[in-house]
């Protein structure tokens, strides 16, 4: 009975952090984009427009919601509440916070503490795709977002596959898919990053295809082809698309936080003053505010060109990497 | 029906198009991302700007040339004003300040529609910031222009005979000011494009022009010097004060996007360049021919005809007017750049991707008020 009441308790908690999160994400993205370009950004609403995001979901609940007559209704409907579903299942497993010992075992800050932590948030990011691809055919034979969904279901085929050889390497180190083994093993270790850089590379990388981010946002690539499987979107429905989005950010910089920087661990000189969760959410910001770093700095890759970064450039070295990292652990090579 | 018909998906890319520029309508013809064939279909913004000159007199005419491109109206009043003056054989009359004065506001015309170009064309590879610091400079020179003659875009400032209005000392001021800062500006937009991969993977090599094809299709400025041709009227064909400034031709051989990207990048400083020597050369006198103060006093060019040419940011504009002697022209033929580089497109963008067909549009500059008159 405890069980599920803290199960509840936390899931409620998890969409109320995540939800808010988004909001001021959007914030914070627009707020960093402007300081870039030599503009102010929301102002008006709040204290340096801190409450901006939230009139801008006022705005998008009293939006006319269109469907159009020959889109196919259910899978209409269907489409962005597949995304959203999704995007925060992933969110599910990841710990929000490291865990605390109490009198009667370890209290876990994820909603689901399992042992295949990395295999479920795999498998729901692969899922997440078919939110897109649903809206790409739903949208009932318009053509831009049937060239956007097929962006993204290449794109995502690809890059999950890059995605998931590159964390097989710490998941080798650490030997567990559970977030908190793979973090207390960098504790005995060093973090994983300073092991497998290459993994780390190819992960940084992979994380922006997989989230449909600046310098790959081919799916909504909005001068090409007019923001892709949300044309035919308006009001709510489609604010849930760059809600996911915002969702699969914050956990992929997570995950990589978790994988390869040594989750809440500070590094070693920090000798234990701040503590592990101050540590664990300065780097996830930094990914965070890395993203929004690339979207105000770099031009987007043409499709052509992110087959090749995937399957010519990255696939090769990450496979090659996970025999490397194979052979260290079994000749049990220094610091390995 | 063929197999290839069934694998071909037909896209209509604009008139409403975030980077067709305007309501360029591109219909592509589509093997999944590979464009197979491109048809433009202009005319969405037509005004019938030719047919209106044949009722208006040679004044009333200047304010609607701003209405071509409006992004360098300048450019578009002075090719106009240079068209008449020639017709009627005053071209050699003008008055030294103004021809200096034009050539100012036309090269600050120049390096503004560049920015223009460059946050647009930026903005269709999907970099976005850019666009904010063209944006800024741009702002510099519309508000010299606001000074000068009250307007931000269709200025209606370079008349027959000379200019509007004598420029100010604040304007001097602004543009000491301007031309100063320009080069540092510019070298943010380098750092931010030039070397960076992923704008040249999406430049390189895309849309190839050769050298033949580039003259047999009738490319003109920046588009044209792309494919290794020096081809600049200011310098081949001078007219006003260029033959007495020093500047050069930019050109390049390869013939793609970043060829054309580069040329119009260098022309921007080269633009600097002669904007330096007009602060320094300008001499005082007077802006207008007596015979053009009054714009109502009706202009009536002897018979005959006459074909006058400028070098515009976006090519050579010309003007070629037929006159019967009245104070109307009886015919006036407009050549726009904008309209021969639209039918380029085409040629230059079959049998690449749909993201190059984007970038393709956005190296030729155009501008469909200018391209559907």
């Amino acid at each position: 009975m405890m069980i599920v009441i803290w199960g509840l308790v936390k899931f409620v908690a998890l969409m109320l952090i995540v939800s808010v999160y988004v909001l001021f994400m959007t914030w914070f993205d627009r707020k960093v984009l402007a300081r870039m370009q030599n503009r102010i950004g929301p102002q008006l609403v709040g204290f340096h427009g801190l409450l901006q995001p939230l009139a801008d979901t006022i705005k998008s609940f009293w939006k006319e919601d269109i469907i159009p007559t020959r889109s196919y209704r259910v899978m209409f409907w269907l489409a962005p509440i597949i995304t959203i579903t999704t995007a925060f299942a992933a969110a599910f497993v990841v710990p929000f916070a490291p865990p605390i010992k109490t009198a009667s075992g370890v209290f876990h800050f994820s909603v689901a503490h399992i042992n295949e932590a990395m295999l479920f948030v795999f498998a729901f990011l692969g899922l997440s795709s078919f939110g897109v691809l649903y809206a790409g055919i739903a949208s009932g034979g318009s053509k831009y977002p049937f060239i956007g969904a097929q962006r993204e279901g290449a794109q995502m085929v690809s890059y999950e596959i890059i995605l998931a050889l590159s964390l097989l390497n710490p998941i080798l180190m650490s030997q567990s898919l559970n977030f908190e083994q793979i973090v207390a093993a960098q504790t005995h270790h060093l973090w994983f990053v300073f092991y497998q850089p290459v993994a780390f590379l190819t992960f940084l990388i992979s994380m922006f295809a997989v989230s449909a981010k600046v310098p790959f946002d081919l799916p909504e690539a909005e001068s090409e082809i007019c923001c892709g499987h949300f044309v035919e979107y308006s009001g709510l429905k489609m604010g849930l698309y760059p809600f996911a989005q915002y969702v699969v950010v914050l956990v992929m910089s997570a995950i990589m936080v978790l994988a390869f920087l040594g989750g809440w661990t500070g590094p070693f000189w920090s000798g234990g003053f701040i503590p592990g969760l101050i540590w664990y959410w300065i780097k996830i910001a930094f990914f965070i505010f890395l993203f929004t770093w690339a979207w105000g700095t770099f031009p987007r890759y043409r499709y052509d060109q992110l087959m090749d970064i995937g399957w010519k450039v990255l696939l090769p070295i990450s496979v090659l990497n996970i025999f490397w990292t194979g052979f260290a652990l079994t000749a049990g090579l220094p610091f390995f | 029906m063929s197999s290839s018909d069934i694998r071909t998906v037909e896209l209509n890319m604009g008139p409403q198009h975030p980077s067709t520029h305007g309501v360029l309508r591109l219909i592509l013809k589509l093997n999944g991302e590979k464009v197979e064939n491109v048809s433009p279909r202009v005319g969405y913004l037509h005004r019938g700007i030719e047919k209106l000159a044949e009722n208006m007199t040679y004044q009333q005419f200047t304010p609607i040339t701003d209405r071509l491109d409006y992004v360098y109206s300048m450019n578009n009043n002075f090719a106009y004003a240079s068209s008449v003056e020639k017709l009627l054989g005053v071209a050699d009359q003008i008055p030294e300040r103004a021809e200096y004065i034009r050539v100012i506001v036309a090269e600050l015309d120049r390096i503004a529609n560049h920015l223009v170009w460059l946050a647009t064309h930026a903005l269709d590879i999907g970099a976005m910031t850019p666009y904010f610091y063209c944006m800024r400079e741009r702002e510099m020179i519309l508000d010299m222009f606001e000074e000068i003659c009250g307007a931000r875009l269709l200025y209606n400032y370079v008349r027959i005979g000379g200019v509007a209005k004598d420029i100010t000392p604040r304007f001097m001021d602004m543009l000491k000011e301007f031309v100063k800062i320009f080069p540092e500006k510019w070298k943010e937009y380098d750092m931010l494009l030039t070397k960076n991969r992923i704008w040249l993977k999406r430049t390189k090599d895309v849309a190839v022009i050769s050298k033949e094809d580039a003259i047999n299709w009738g490319l003109s400025g920046p588009s044209l010097r792309g494919s290794n041709i020096e081809w600049d009227l200011r310098k081949k064909k001078p007219y006003s004060v260029y033959s007495e400034l020093d500047f050069d031709i930019p050109y390049y051989s390869e013939g793609d996007v970043y060829a054309r990207y580069l040329v119009r990048m260098n022309e921007m400083l080269q633009s600097n360049r002669i904007l330096e020597q007009c602060i320094a050369k300008i001499p005082d006198g007077p802006t207008m021919m007596d015979d053009f103060k009054k714009v109502s006093k009706p202009i009536k060019p002897p018979a005959g005809e006459a074909y006058g040419y400028n070098e515009v940011p976006g090519g050579e504009l010309g003007f070629y007017i037929v006159s019967e002697g009245k104070n109307k022209p009886y015919r006036m033929k407009i050549r726009s750049p904008s309209f021969i580089h639209a039918y380029a497109i085409p040629f230059a963008a079959k049998g690449y991707l749909i993201s190059d067909v984007v970038a393709v549009i956005g190296s030729f500059d155009v501008v469909f008020g200018e391209c559907d008159r």
